[in-house]
C-alpha cells in the first residue's frame, strides 16, 4: 500500500479530465499536490477517508504538464486547500465548485430536476431540440435519471432511429425494466403528438407522465 | 525500424529471458503453459483517454497520434514531452491490460486482430515507452532513453510470444499480469520504479487507427457520455453491430477506478 496523505498537506490544482460543454455539469475527481513540494503531484485512482488520500499515483510535475498538454487533466490557474468529504464539480459556465459532498450532490440533483422539468416544457411546446439539448444536461447532472433517456429516446422514435432509441433502452435498463421504460416513453410520444395535432388532449400524456414520474429511480 | 531489426530484438529478449531465468533457477517450461499461452495470444489491445479526447475520438471516427492531433490544432506538443524525446509523437497507444493510462474517463478495446492488420507497420514494447523518460530506471544510465527504446522494440504481433514466456516464467500466474501485480521475479530487462506499467506490453500504431472497424471489440464509457451526440452515434453504431457495450454510473470522484474495474472484469469474463 502507497502512503498516505493527509488532506490538511495537500491542495487542489486541478482535475483529472478535460470537459467538453456537451458534459456539464460534471462531478470530476481532483488532482492534489503538496503544500511543501510543489513538484509532487496527485491523480485518481485513489480514495479518501477520515482525512487522508490513500492509494493516490504520484506523478511529477512534468507528467502533468504533459497530461494537461494532451488534453488529458485541466489545471487551475490557482491551488486551493483540500478538504475531507468535499466532491469537486463543474457546471454548465465550466465554472468549477468545491463543496461538502451533501451540497454538491443536492446542487447536481437539483439541476437535474429542473432540466427534465425544462426538457419536458420543451417537449410539450414542439421544441425538440431544446427538449435533447435539457434532457443531456439532466443526464450529466445525474445519470441515474431515467427521465433523460426516456425523452432521448422519445426524440429519437420520432426521427425513426431506432438503434439510438434501443440504445436509450439499454442504458435505462439497469434502473428501469423494459417496459416501464416502454410507458415512459410512450408518454412522452403522446405529449409531443398532442402538439403537432391539437384535435388531441393534451391531458392524458400528462396524465401517463405522472404515472411514469415514480419509476425514476436512486 | 525494419522488421528483421524487430525481430532480431525479439529473439534476443527471448534468449535474455532464458538467460535469466538459469541464473534464478526459474523453470522455463515448453512449450508455453495453456493460460498464458492462450491469454498472451487473445488479450486486447486498450485505449482510455479523457472525456473531451474521447468526444474528439467519437467525432474523428478514428483516435490519433498526438502528432496528428499537434497538426491538426487539437493539442500542444511540447519539444520536452516523452514522445518527442522517444520519436514517438505520430504512434497512436494502447496498452496489452485494462486500461492503466492514469486518471482516464473512457475507453476502447480491439481485438488482437488489428495487431495482424498493422503488421508492416505498428511495434510493441514489452513496457510503457513514455516512463523511460520520466518515471522508469534504467541499468545503465548513460544509455538514452531512445536508444533503450530501440534495443527493446518489437514486432506485432510477435512481441505476444515473449508475453507468454514471461507470463509462465516471472509471474506467479498470468492472472497476475491482468490484476496489475507485481511480477515474482522482475525479469531480463531492468527497469525499476514506477507501477504496473512497468511490465505492461505497449502497442504502438502509425498515425491513426480507424473505430467502426470489425477490430473493435468493446466501448466502454461513463452513461453520462450519451449526452454529447456524438458518443451516442458511436454507442448505436456499437449497438447495431454487435460491438459490446460497457456503460457505467461514475458516483463522486471514482471514475477511473470504475472504468478500470468495468474493464478487468470484461477482460476475465470474455478471457479467463
Amino acid at each position: 500500500m502507497r502512503t498516505p496523505w493527509n488532506l490538511d498537506d495537500l491542495e487542489v490544482i486541478g482535475y483529472a479530465n478535460v470537459l467538453t460543454e456537451s458534459t456539464l455539469p460534471s462531478i470530476v475527481p481532483p488532482v492534489f499536490r503538496l503544500k511543501a513540494d510543489h513538484t509532487r503531484a496527485f491523480l485518481p485512482p485513489f480514495s479518501i477517508s477520515e482525512g487522508f488520500l490513500w492509494n493516490a499515483t504520484e506523478v511529477p510535475v512534468t507528467e502533468l504538464e504533459e497530461l494537461r498538454d494532451a488534453s488529458e487533466i485541466t489545471l487551475f490557474h490557482s491551488a486551493f486547500p483540500a478538504q475531507g468529504d468535499y466532491e469537486l464539480w463543474v457546471d454548465q459556465a465550466f465554472e468549477y465548485h468545491y463543496q461538502p459532498s451533501g451540497d454538491a450532490r443536492q446542487a447536481l440533483s437539483r439541476i437535474a430536476a429542473e432540466s427534465i422539468g425544462n426538457a419536458e416544457a420543451a417537449l410539450a411546446r414542439g421544441d425538440i431540440e431544446e427538449a435533447d439539448r435539457l434532457s443531456g444536461v439532466a443526464i450529466s447532472a445525474d445519470s441515474r435519471r431515467v427521465e433523460p433517456l426516456a425523452i432521448k429516446a422519445a426524440i429519437r422514435r420520432m426521427k425513426k432511429d431506432a438503434n439510438a432509441e434501443h440504445l436509450m433502452a439499454k442504458l435505462a435498463a439497469r434502473a428501469l425494466d423494459e417496459g416501464s421504460f416502454a410507458l415512459l416513453v410512450g408518454g412522452y410520444c403522446r405529449m409531443t403528438q398532442a402538439k403537432s395535432a391539437p384535435v388531441m388532449h393534451q391531458l392524458p400524456a400528462q396524465s401517463a407522465m405522472c404515472g411514469m414520474a415514480a419509476l425514476s429511480v436512486n | 525500424m525494419n522488421r528483421h531489426r524487430l525481430e532480431a530484438n525479439l529473439e534476443q529478449l527471448c534468449a535474455d529471458l532464458v538467460s535469466y531465468a538459469e541464473k534464478k533457477r526459474i523453470a522455463v517450461p515448453n512449450p508455453v503453459p495453456g493460460e498464458a499461452a492462450r491469454l498472451s495470444k487473445v488479450l486486447y489491445l486498450a485505449h482510455s483517454t479523457s472525456t473531451a479526447n474521447f468526444l474528439a475520438i467519437c467525432t474523428n471516427g478514428r483516435v490519433l497520434s498526438k502528432a496528428q492531433l499537434a497538426a491538426s490544432g487539437q493539442l500542444t506538443l511540447r519539444a520536452n514531452s516523452a514522445e518527442v524525446t522517444l520519436g514517438t509523437a505520430d504512434a497512436v497507444f494502447f496498452y496489452l491490460a485494462p486500461f492503466r493510462y492514469p486518471a482516464t474517463s473512457a475507453g476502447l478495446l480491439f481485438a488482437h486482430t488489428l495487431e495482424e492488420d498493422r503488421r508492416h507497420d505498428g511495434v510493441a514494447t514489452p513496457f510503457d515507452s513514455g516512463g523511460l523518460v520520466h518515471i522508469f530506471t534504467r541499468h545503465d544510465p548513460a544509455e538514452s532513453p531512445r536508444q533503450f527504446l530501440s534495443r527493446h522494440q518489437l514486432p506485432i504481433p510477435d512481441h505476444r510470444d515473449y508475453l507468454g514466456r514471461s507470463l509462465s516464467v516471472l509471474f506467479h500466474s498470468p492472472a497476475d499480469y491482468l490484476d496489475g501485480k507485481e511480477p515474482r521475479w522482475p525479469g531480463p530487462i531492468g527497469l525499476t520504479g514506477g507501477d504496473q506499467r512497468r511490465w505492461t506490453h505497449e502497442v504502438r500504431i502509425p498515425s491513426q487507427v480507424w473505430v467502426r472497424t470489425g477490430h473493435l471489440q468493446a466501448v466502454f464509457a461513463p452513461t453520462a457520455l450519451v449526452a454529447d451526440s456524438e458518443v451516442e452515434r458511436l454507442l448505436s453504431w456499437c449497438e447495431s453491430q454487435g460491438v459490446d457495450l460497457i456503460t457505467f454510473d461514475t458516483p463522486g470522484n471514482s471514475g477511473f477506478e470504475t472504468l478500470q474495474r468495468e474493464c478487468l472484469d470484461y477482460i476475465r469474463r470474455k478471457l479467463q
